[in-house]
């Protein structure tokens, strides 16, 4: 193992990723190195000037600074490429670093002071947006949570060498010495940046300029501003908590600075000890930010991981304020706040930024840009203010001779904090559903309750749409009362003929009494074909009197002799079921083909509700009779009509799984028994076990899982059935399915350790590398069915969306939201075996879930394809083994070729049989 | 002159031979497989009109062998080479050629014809689903084309 590559294993990076990384690094170390320099100089030169109280007016004094830099790089951002606006941020910063050195000998008023320790911050906001921004364009959510922390640690070496040298030579060179080597540090970034742009990743994203300057014309200052914020809630929670997190730490740090000056009289020896704590706090933050943050953040979880740093300041201050009370010991309560200090320090640095940058990348780029600018631009500056003003008031109210005040107020805004996570975390999960697939659904509810409404509706009616006028019915429907009768009446009176069939409908699934008269009138004079058919229908289907039976059956009119039969089957009345029967059994016997149509037609209309003893017969007719006969079976069917129609499925296929569906819960067990009976083939199996899942339903539940143990072969078909059928698990079945996605997986792991073994012939096995390709696709599939089935269908519908989808950003969110939802092992598996890397790594990661074995021959693979080890495969795939064990002379069994020759499939027969062929 | 095809090429062949068509090029192998059996092989002699102008397309063909010149009225308006697929619209919507379809040299060719392709698409819906796939991709890249 090379350096290289051991150092890509400890830090987690990817191989392709490496050249990227590395960049990021250098260019964020220099920049760093020259901003801790220049703090050194700007510190040293405020503190030999001014009481360490000051700080506070530097803080206020950053605010507007911040405020505007952030806007200017927003402004940037619409105008340049992101390559262009970092060359330009690396010269202003550089210019103005030296900028300070020269006007160090003219500008000597106190002011000068103040300005040059405000733009230290100001330097480190630019060096801020211009690297996170180029690092959020290049990197996905996923890779965000594992490289965030190694590209961004190039600040911490940097601080650390800077403030280091710094420590050893501002008392020999004197403070203002340092604003040279601030100065070639900055530049000697330029170079890293140059060549991140000659990759080509920050060039081919554009300014955002398109819809930024349409806002920009319409809303100025505020306006502009509040409507970033309401621009997305994820933003808006990120807002809020970074304020918070601005806000303690300058508080902190201010009150740190504050205590140090009161332990060391001397300035000089005290900016020593901040250059030695800051110098120490950066080495450990690199430590642990190297080795252990993105681990951290990928074994936590992104909401546990922004927890840990004010969880530890509340524990601290907690003891403060308990032992200030209680004890008094101020050297306790020094340590401890100190303490409290670095460590912050090392968790914000460690930990908080890199996961809060990571909590940024659902967002799509443009949205991603804004919060950081919001976050940096906005929101940094807000918390100077905020911390500087709260500190000048405490100042002036409490003097602050004590820590207390200070803690109490941190321990507010800590508690804050704490609950914005929470916030944060809710809008980061919405965002990465919604990232997948922005289709959104709304749903309106009608209700009738007073006059006016009522008003309002017969104003509707009488003067709305057909499609107004039919929602108005379907919200009559949901409460039937004399009132809405009334209405209901009213609408037969439509000129729309089909706002009168749904009415009549609405009447006859209601059994609404009172509308027979206009009823009648349209059964004889409505020039609708359509509504006289349904008004005969519902006239005969509640004529107990048989007012209307005897007139329409004898009608000469085929259609109105239909709909008087179908309505006389669906009465209550026993005798006039009976009667109908008589005459539709005449009409199945009968020699006549028209009179066996003219049954079939009646049948259809009352298929879900009636089945006719004879009807069986009409499927021992011949072509089109019979087709329509099978057509015709419904939810009524009886156990011997279905029993007969499955037989049926070779000759009519189509016609049979739609029959079966349509007769619903029924099938179910018609279906279990055909496919136990022996005589199901292949292709029906699959469309059967599909079927089943089509149904839905408990039943259909029951039967695949009876399948499912019966016959584990077929789980990935009955992974699919169970999740077309809506299935969602119980705690027994969990397991179960969870079991069976951790197999899959490992059969994935198998197909991948095959694929890597043809890798170095590709040339001639391209076929069968494509085909495992395939398999693979398929497990994926199979288990992200078995997922939708535990977890939530809807979530792993997009997951499967987003993966379909085939680009960088939607793969990771799909995995993110894996990783969030699904049992920690099978997630970690499931992302490793199908992430977009190269081969080799997802073979070397998954490694210690399935030894690689060494596979001697590729006639292993083909034996394993063909003997369906160790899982079912494809027909396609196990024709590409046969064909290529020909086509290159590959040993394999025969008798494997043999049972192929006979198979079902044309495919696999035909290869099999040239196979067989002898050379 | 038209006739029938000698050397029968195996079904596994005509997948690949479908894959390395740009129309087909994104469609997953075991979709072509069912498609593959709906090939039927063709042989032109150069000059031979395999389809005219206003005539009421049912098919698709492929290029095996050959060249094929497509005329408008009078005018060439271009000549296909191997691998390039003529006529695939008449497989989904039967409608006039709009042009005329002649042999350029001798040819041989793969044609798939509506009817078989349309009880397949009934059959096994993931033809459907690759077929509508690939017209999604065309119309997004006509879109794009506009846009821009």
């Amino acid at each position: 193992m090379t350096i290289q590559s051991r150092l890509q294993h400890l830090f987690n990076v990817r191989k392709a990723e490496w050249s990227v990384v590395t960049r990021l690094f250098w260019l964020q170390f220099f920049q760093g190195t020259g901003i801790a320099f220049f703090f050194t100089a700007s510190f040293s030169r405020f503190l030999e000037k001014n009481p360490a109280s000051e700080l506070v007016w530097v803080i206020i004094i950053s605010s507007p600074l911040l405020f505007i830099t952030g806007w200017l790089f927003n402004k940037g951002e619409q105008k340049l490429k992101l390559s262009k606006l970092g060359a330009l941020s690396i010269i202003i910063m550089a210019a103005s670093i030296i900028f300070f050195h020269f006007a160090s000998n003219s500008l000597n008023g106190g002011w000068y002071y103040y300005l040059m320790f405000a733009w230290y911050y100001v330097l480190y906001l630019l060096s801020n947006l211009g690297f996170w921004s180029i690092a959020s364009e290049l990197f996905d959510v996923r890779q965000s949570k594992r490289l965030f922390s190694v590209i961004s640690a190039g600040d911490i070496p940097a601080k650390f060498i800077g403030y280091t040298i710094a420590y050893f030579f501002v008392k020999t060179v004197g403070p203002l010495s340092m604003l040279w080597p601030a100065f070639i540090f900055m530049l000697g970034s330029f170079p890293f940046l140059i060549n991140l742009s000659k990759t080509g990743e920050i060039h081919s994203h554009s300014p955002h300029h398109h819809s930024d300057s349409l806002d920009v014309k319409l809303e100025r200052g505020i306006k502009q501003l509040i409507k970033k914020f309401t621009v997305n809630r994820l933003i808006r929670s990120i807002a809020l908590l970074s304020f918070l997190i601005s806000s303690c730490l300058v508080i902190l740090n201010f009150a740190f600075y504050k205590e140090i000056k009161e332990g060391h009289h001397h300035d000089k020896s005290m900016s020593n000890f901040i250059l030695l704590f800051l110098a120490s706090s950066q080495i450990i933050a690199l430590i642990v930010k190297l080795i252990f943050t993105g681990r951290l953040i990928g074994s936590m979880g992104i909401k546990k991981a922004l927890y840990i740093t004010p969880l530890v300041l509340l524990a601290l201050l907690s003891i403060i304020i308990i032992v200030e009370t209680t004890m008094g010991a101020n050297n306790i309560v020094f340590y401890t706040f100190g303490a409290a200090a670095i460590g912050v320090e090392i968790l914000r640095n460690a930990i908080n930024s890199p996961v809060f940058l990571t909590v940024m990348q659902p967002l799509i780029p443009h949205e991603r840009t804004k919060a950081h600018n919001i976050v940096k631009g906005i929101m940094d500056p807000f918390a100077f203010l905020f911390s500087g003003v709260l500190l000048l008031l405490l100042l002036k109210v409490h003097n602050i001779s004590t820590l207390l005040t200070i803690c109490y107020a941190l321990l507010l805004i800590t508690i804050f904090w704490l609950l914005s996570i929470k916030w944060v975390d809710k809008a980061y999960r919405e965002n990465l559903i919604k990232t997948i697939s922005s289709r959104f659904f709304s749903q309106d509810e009608f209700s009738l309750s007073n006059d006016d409404i009522l008003k309002q509706i017969q104003k509707k009616i009488a003067a709305g749409n057909e499609l107004e006028v039919i929602n108005i019915l379907q919200m009559l429907n949901t409460r039937i009362t004399s009132v809405s009768n009334e209405l209901i009446f009213s609408l037969l009176d439509h000129p729309s003929d089909k706002v009168k069939i749904e009415t009549i409908h609405l009447i006859d699934s209601n059994n609404i009494k009172g509308a027979e008269e206009k009823l009648e009138v349209l059964a004889y004079h409505s020039p609708s074909k359509e509504v006289r058919f349904y008004t005969v229908q519902i006239l005969c289907k509640h004529d107990n009197h048989q007012k209307f039976q005897k007139h329409f059956i004898d009608n000469t009119d085929l259609e109105i002799k239909t709909a008087a039969l179908s309505g006389m089957l669906l009465s209550k009345n026993q005798s006039t079921v009976l009667e109908a029967e008589k005459i539709v059994s005449s009409y199945i016997n009968s020699q006549d083909d028209q009179n066996k149509k003219t049954a079939i037609n009646i049948l259809n209309e009352v298929k879900d509700s009636y089945c006719h003893s004879e009807h069986l017969q009409l499927l021992f007719e011949a072509g089109e009779i019979k087709s329509s006969a099978i057509r015709i079976i419904g939810k009524a069917a009886n156990t011997e009509l279905l029993n007969f129609t499955i037989k049926l499925i070779n000759e009519h296929r189509r016609i049979v799984l739609d029959t079966l569906q349509a007769a619903g819960e029924k099938s179910i067990s018609i279906i279990q028994s055909y496919l136990q009976s022996g005589e199901c083939t292949m292709a029906n199996k699959e469309k059967l076990i599909l079927l089943l899942g089509k149904i839905g339903g408990a039943q259909s539940h029951k039967a695949l899982f009876n399948l499912l143990n019966q016959h584990p072969k077929d789980a990935a078909l009955i992974a699919k059935a169970l999740l077309r059928s809506k299935y969602h698990s119980t705690h027994e079945t969990q397991k179960q399915l969870e079991e069976i996605a951790y197999e899959f997986i490992i059969y994935g792991v198998e197909l991948l350790y095959m694929q890597k073994f043809l890798q170095p012939y590709h040339k001639e096995y391209k076929i069968l590398i494509s085909s495992l390709n395939i398999e693979l696709m398929e497990i994926r599939n199979v288990i992200l069915s078995l997922f939708g089935c535990i977890y939530d269908h809807n979530k792993f519908f997009k997951v499967r969306q987003g993966l379909d989808m085939e680009k960088k950003e939607t793969i990771a969110n799909a995995m993110e939201v894996i990783e969030m939802t699904v049992r920690k092992d099978l997630a970690l598996h499931f992302n490793n075996l199908y992430e977009s890397t190269d081969i080799d790594h997802r073979c070397l990661v998954l490694k210690n879930l399935l030894p690689e074995s060494t596979i001697p021959q590729v006639e292993e693979i083909l034996l394993s394809i063909l003997s369906e080890k160790p899982v079912g495969y494809n027909t396609w795939t196990k024709a590409c083994s046969m064909y290529v064990s020909k086509k290159y002379h590959l040993k394999i069994n025969r008798d494997l070729l043999k049972n192929f020759s006979g198979s079902e499939s044309l495919i696999l027969q035909e290869t099999a049989r040239y196979a067989e062929l002898i050379d | 002159m038209e006739q029938s095809g000698s050397n029968r090429l195996l079904l596994i062949e005509k997948v690949l031979i479908l894959k390395s068509l740009n129309l087909f090029k994104d469609t997953p192998e075991n979709i072509l497989a069912d498609l593959a059996p709906l090939m039927k092989e063709k042989e032109y002699e150069e000059g031979t009109v395999i389809f005219k102008e206003g005539e009421t397309g049912d098919c698709m063909y492929i290029i095996h062998h050959g060249n094929i010149r497509i005329n408008k009225a009078e005018t060439t308006l271009a000549i296909l080479k191997e691998k390039e697929v003529f006529g695939e619209l008449s497989l989904l919507d039967a409608d006039t050629r709009s042009a005329t379809a002649i042999a350029h040299s001798d040819c041989f060719l793969f044609k798939i014809d509506q009817e078989p392709f349309y009880e397949l698409m009934d059959e096994r819906p993931e033809v459907a689903k690759g077929f509508i796939k690939i017209l999604c991709q065309r119309l997004r890249a006509m879109n794009e084309k506009r846009v821009s």
